[in-house]
């Protein structure tokens, strides 16, 4: 089967007074119908910017200097502005991190759903509100036709999520990029946001990205593959259960540990990964994680390790993987 | 049950809004008793041919003629009826203030938009054009103008709004200018939306609070400048009555018939005032981040 979207080195540089930011470099992944990608990392390693840079939302000084994305066999760094116009929202649909900001104020919550229809479909008014009801309701917004005249402010934080969605939805795109969905919202919420994902991906068969620094998350939507990035590039790429349990490189080994289990009870300490994260503009020389490796040997520090593939779909950027390290976990 | 959902056809969707701004609108006392004002203004205006005498009937015979049952506001130094002249310059005063603000409105919004969303050149261009307007003298310059191009109706509003719209660009670019980084701009333009459709639909309608006070405003603005110019015989000529014109002319009778004076003064002032409180009632009805 072809892939439905298909990412070759991408890069993406924002090019700062203080020197070049390499927010993406070189990020290359596959995705066929309905399945789903996880993309996992500390704030600020990229991850967004890769979700961007398919839609081709990175705006200046940000640019895309290189890289393919393939989608359905047409490349959209090349695609005319108007094409991709038609892309956005229509065939990849993108649900943002914080439902309180990312709604506008000033239309009512139907208005945001049928809004997006009328883009892209040519419909009437009255059948884009038919439409938007009736995605509102599917995403779970009681009295949906009462509420669908409510405003963002008048809705809690996880019901504007569920707005959101909607609007993600309501041309059903091939592939949705979800940003960190559940990351404003408290935990019980969070729960729920999730497994209407899930179930919608499921339904539609469309394919989802979800991008989150949480593990669990990622766990949670039942993901095909796990993409760990780090400092704009990725450093592990498999199938969810080899990540989670023969993860092979230090920094997924580390984020693994820096997460509480709570099969384990409290007497284990979850270990954090020491120092911060590295200044973009100006990374360490040789693999940008070697300040922060338990592991990291001389060649580490002058040489970049490249991703190479160690088992059948599983890619590891490190020149010595943890190639027999079993996290505790599964007992 | 059955009620509630018969009011839930879609013939409320487009008027949701307008429904949602009323209801916070009416919590506004003070504005919902302007509006009263300028609706019952406005009444006699359309009504004006109606139920007053001819402005410009002279009664020689009964000039300066203090308020009675028959003038209520007495008559005017030819005697002509002072409310029929008042209600009859109210038409042309509003008139002019209304297609002036109109005019500036239309004007201001497609600069400050232009100029909010692109920024940059374009900018720079058009905001350092708005600052040299903005030096501009307005009184002196809009005299000239009338002297040079003559002033009848349709002028002195052009005249006016050529000298008001520069208050509605700077506010309209600098909401689009916090606006634009706003993340559901971003969303919007993740789903696919055009510069225009995001002008006009998303960041125009998020940016209207503050331009509709200032147009409010601006029509208090434009009742006294277009007074102004006819207080100073450049613009609405007499016998037309306009409230500026009357002015003057009671500015000759000041002892004689000082409510010649007052009555014209109070109109002003009144209309002026309840503009402003109108403007301010719907700034706080129109903010659509106001929380409940």
């Amino acid at each position: 089967m072809q892939p439905l979207i298909e990412v070759d080195n991408l890069k993406t540089y924002f090019f700062l007074n203080e020197g070049i930011l390499k927010a993406v470099d070189g990020v290359s992944f596959s995705l066929k119908k309905g399945e789903v990608l996880g993309i996992v990392g500390e704030s600020g390693c990229g991850k967004t910017v890769t979700a961007l840079s398919i839609l081709r939302l990175v705006s200046p000084p940000g640019q895309i200097v290189q890289g393919k994305v393939l989608f359905k066999g047409t490349d959209l760094i090349t695609l005319k502005e108007e094409e991709m116009r038609k892309i956005r929202g229509n065939r990849i649909a993108m649900i943002f991190q914080d439902p309180m900001t990312f709604l506008n104020p000033s239309f009512n919550i139907v208005n945001q759903v049928s809004e997006v229809i009328l883009l892209h479909q040519n419909v009437s008014k009255k059948e884009a509100f038919e439409k938007g009801v009736n995605l509102l309701e599917k995403v779970g917004i009681p009295r949906a036709r009462e509420r669908a005249f409510n405003y963002p402010h008048q809705l809690s934080g996880g019901m504007r999520q569920r707005v959101m969605i909607a609007m993600a939805l309501s041309c059903q795109p091939d592939l949705l990029l979800a940003d960190e969905p559940t990351t404003a919202l408290d935990v019980t919420i969070q729960a729920q946001i999730l497994d209407l994902i899930k179930e919608i991906q499921k339904e539609t068969h469309s394919s989802l990205i979800l991008i989150t620094h949480n593990l669990g998350l990622v766990a949670g939507v039942s993901s095909n593959y796990v993409m760990v990035m780090y400092a704009g590039r990725t450093v592990e790429y498999g199938r969810i259960e080899q990540i989670f349990y023969h993860s092979a490189h230090p920094y997924t080994f580390s984020l693994l540990k820096a997460f509480p289990h709570l099969d384990q009870g409290s007497k284990v300490k979850f270990k954090p990964i020491k120092g911060l994260p590295p200044n973009l503009i100006n990374l360490p020389e040789g693999c940008s994680f070697n300040p922060r490796c338990e592991w990291a040997r001389k060649k580490c520090l002058k040489l970049a390790p490249k991703l190479v593939e160690i088992f059948p779909e599983h890619l590891v950027a490190c020149h010595f993987p943890l190639l027999r390290s079993r996290p505790s976990s599964r007992s | 049950m059955n009620k509630r959902d018969k009011n839930l056809t879609i013939s409320t969707f487009p008027t949701g809004i307008f429904l949602e701004v009323w209801r916070r609108y009416k919590r506004h006392k003070m504005a919902l008793v302007c509006s009263f004002i300028l609706i019952f203004l406005y009444l006699l205006m359309i009504l004006a041919p109606w139920i007053t005498p001819n402005p410009n009937q002279q009664d020689l015979s009964n000039r300066y003629s203090p308020p009675s049952l028959k003038h209520w506001l007495g008559t005017d130094e030819l005697g002509r009826d002072f409310l029929a002249r008042l209600i009859h310059g109210a038409r042309v005063s509003l008139t002019i203030a209304f297609t002036a603000v109109l005019i500036a409105l239309l004007f201001g919004i497609l600069v400050g938009s232009i100029a909010g969303y692109y920024g940059g050149f374009i900018d720079n261009f058009l905001m350092r054009f708005v600052d040299i307007m903005l030096t501009l003298p307005e009184l002196p310059l809009l005299l000239i103008l009338a002297v040079l191009i003559g002033a009848n109706f349709l002028t002195i509003s052009l005249f006016i709004a050529a000298f008001s719209w520069m208050t509605v660009a700077r506010l309209v670019r600098a909401e689009f200018l916090g606006l634009k980084k706003k993340e559901f701009i971003e969303a919007a333009i993740a789903l696919g939306a055009s510069s225009w459709r995001i002008i006009f639909r998303h960041l125009l309608p998020n940016s209207l609070a503050p331009v509709i006070v200032a147009a409010t405003l601006g029509i208090a603005d434009a009742i006294l400048i277009e007074s102004a110019l006819s207080f100073l015989g450049f613009g609405v000529q007499p016998p037309t009555p306009s409230w500026g014109n009357m002015l003057t002319n009671a500015h000759d009778f000041l002892w004689r018939a000082p409510y010649l004076a007052i009555f014209p003064g109070l109109f002003i002032a009144l209309t002026v005032l309840s503009f402003n409180y109108v403007g301010d009632g719907l700034r706080d009805a129109l903010d659509p981040f106001l929380k409940e």
